[in-house]
């Protein structure tokens, strides 16, 4: 069985926030502002999944809903043209438990693409970027290893 | 020769196309002392080879090669350009109890064929028969490894395993010299390596013999960094009558262009090196044509 | 104290069909009472939490950037899967030894410690955010290994294969 092609959704205007959680384990310390940035690498996967912003607020929930019950992730956003802008496709795919989700489709292994999203990510959870010191500090109360 | 894709050094197992052609004014020896050959390809590890599939693997060559047995991994060895530093470290990642992954050897009926295989590594080593018998050239040699290598990348496509992507290429000639033409002891190093000179005070005297390991650069066409010679001379008896010998190894490691191009720069290297590194009484005794 | 000349990494072959035929015994015994010139290599273990497996470290003395390094490699290297939320695999070990061969060949002492990120496909990525400058190597897991080069001031970016050290290590030398 050949795997799924995810289309485009015109219907999600290019402005429509999409959250993505961040593990901790994915934000590493920018040396020059010693504060902590996203890694290229929380925006590698072919199907990268994303909650759409409208849709989650149409049910009721916000962009706390997304980190309920996951402690150890941060929450960031990129837009949907954001995306777009790097060939992706920005699709619904609702699941059963998570009616929000969605998908930003496409190959992300070259020229830059998922660097160029994690540029044009922006802080949600907590609203901008923390210290590393704080970020550490937080993997350690879990038990994670930085 | 494998011929590999442009890109990423991606062999394509099926396409084997024609057998290396003997560069025109390269030394030749009609009876050279090269007792054993081996030409190696190491190339990312596959991960999704596992203990299972050599046995598999060895079912498709066991009517060429009869025996098995298991040997420790060789680890992988990429060469630098000398002015790379050399790593200062080895870093392992070791399970506390797990088994060792090995290298297996499938050896064939006489013991003069040898197909060595690990995750990363594919080698054939090849050795004279006997005292008697013409060394097999380096042409045939190369044949040999491209039909049984060829063989191997399409069993590892067939049961998707991974694809090969070869990293380093390496070629080695091992030389049994045995004394009784041109030389009687081990302390007649002179007469046979143009590389040594014995001194003519009494201090420190005549040595009574010489173990040597160089390195040299080896450079392409183009005169870019392609890998490394590594030659050892060693004192040796030989065990069947005592007799003195020197063990002469040498070995060319690299990579040039794609695949397996590196082996005939390499060969040359080993063969204008092992020319220059012995003198013109041998080369006589040898038999050299060119 | 003057530092040592570290000696020459060699890597020898080996040969197996005619190692039979001779005996390399001989009366050949080399004295020497060197004490402060010969390097002692040592193994340094870093046992992996309770995992089980272990890091070690062969090295005269251990380069600044060892334990910081080995600590990051030990924080993924037993991740459970779905560890990300998103169906995220546990690491794959062969990626990385892989990934530790390659530091070790481009790694110098003085070389700042790599973030070590664990990626959703079970690969890896070694990652340096500094002087203005990113320097990523990704070791996914069904790719090749490759780095990506970023000079924030001046625009230059530079990419590859993972297996080219030569040009890691001198991208490794700008960043340091």
């Amino acid at each position: 069985m050949s795997p799924p092609v995810f289309q485009d959704n015109a219907s999600i205007s290019d402005e429509e926030r999409l959250f993505r959680r961040v593990h901790l384990l994915l934000l590493v310390r920018d040396d020059d502002t010693e504060s902590v940035r996203v890694s290229s690498g929380a925006f590698k996967d072919k199907e990268l999944s994303v909650n759409i912003e409208s849709t989650l607020a149409a049910a009721g929930g916000s962009a706390e809903t997304c980190l309920r019950n996951y402690k150890t992730h941060v929450l960031i956003s990129i837009t949907a043209g954001n995306a777009r802008q790097l060939d992706q496709a920005v699709c619904r795919d609702p699941l059963p438990e998570d009616h929000s989700h969605g998908l930003v489709y496409g190959s992300k292994s070259k020229s830059g693409v998922s660097e160029r999203l994690r540029t044009a990510a922006a802080w949600v959870i907590p609203p901008i970027a923390p210290s590393f010191e704080v970020i550490d500090s937080e993997r350690r109360k879990l038990g994670i290893k930085s | 020769m494998l011929e590999a894709n442009n890109a990423t050094n991606v062999i394509q197992p099926e396409r084997v196309l024609m057998v290396t052609v003997r560069p025109r004014n390269l030394p030749d020896f009609t009876d050279p002392p090269v007792a054993e050959t081996v030409l190696s390809v190491q190339f990312d590890r596959l991960s999704a080879l596992r203990t299972a599939h050599f046995g598999i693997y060895w079912s498709e060559v066991q009517d060429r090669f009869p025996t098995t047995e298991e040997h420790g991994e060789l680890p992988s060895m990429i060469e630098l350009p000398p002015d790379q530093p050399q790593p200062a470290v080895g870093i392992q990642f070791q399970a506390l109890e797990a088994p060792p992954t090995p290298r297996f050897w499938f050896v064939n009926e006489g013991g003069t064929e040898l197909i060595q295989v690990q995750r990363d590594r594919f080698i054939k080593n090849w050795r004279k028969t006997g005292e008697g018998d013409q060394y097999p050239h380096y042409e045939r040699v190369r044949e040999g490894f491209d039909h049984d290598f060829s063989g191997f990348a399409q069993f590892v496509t067939r049961n998707q395993l991974g694809t090969i992507r070869v990293s380093q290429c390496e070629v080695t000639y091992i030389n049994h010299i045995v004394a009784g033409e041109g030389w009687e002891t081990h302390a007649d190093i002179s007469k046979v390596f143009s590389i040594w000179r014995q001194p003519v005070s009494n201090y420190p005297g005549h040595a009574q013999d010489l173990t040597f390991r160089a390195r040299f650069p080896i450079f392409d066409k183009g005169g870019g960094f392609s890998g490394r010679l590594y030659v050892t001379l060693q004192p040796v008896s030989r065990l069947s009558d005592g007799a003195p010998m020197f063990l002469l190894d040498l070995t060319a490691r690299g990579q040039v262009g794609e695949g397996t191009d590196f082996f005939d720069l390499g060969r040359e290297w080993i063969v204008r090196s092992f020319t220059a590194l012995t003198t013109p009484t041998m080369h006589k005794i040898w038999g050299r044509r060119k | 104290m003057a530092a040592l000349a570290l000696p020459l990494s060699v890597n020898w072959p080996t040969k197996a069909l005619t190692e039979s035929q001779y005996d390399t015994r001989r009366d050949y015994t080399i004295a020497t009472s060197a004490a402060f010139t010969n390097r002692r290599e040592k193994a340094f273990v870093f046992p992996s939490g309770e995992s089980a497996y272990q890091f070690v470290v062969t090295a005269s003395r251990l380069p600044s950037w060892i334990e910081k390094t080995i600590s990051a490699y030990s924080g993924i290297q037993n991740l459970n899967e779905n560890w990300d939320s998103y169906g995220g695999k546990k690491i794959n070990h062969d990626l990385i030894r892989s990934s530790l061969s390659i530091l070790a060949q481009v790694m110098e002492d003085s070389s700042p410690a790599p973030a070590v990120v664990p990626l959703g496909d079970g690969g890896l990525q070694l990652e340096w955010h500094r002087k203005q400058q990113d320097l990523e190597v990704v070791f996914p897991a069904d790719d090749t290994p490759q780095f990506f080069y970023q000079n924030r001031s001046t625009g230059v970016e530079q990419e590859g294969f993972a297996c080219d050290v030569l040009n890691l290590a001198q991208l490794l030398r700008k960043i340091a």
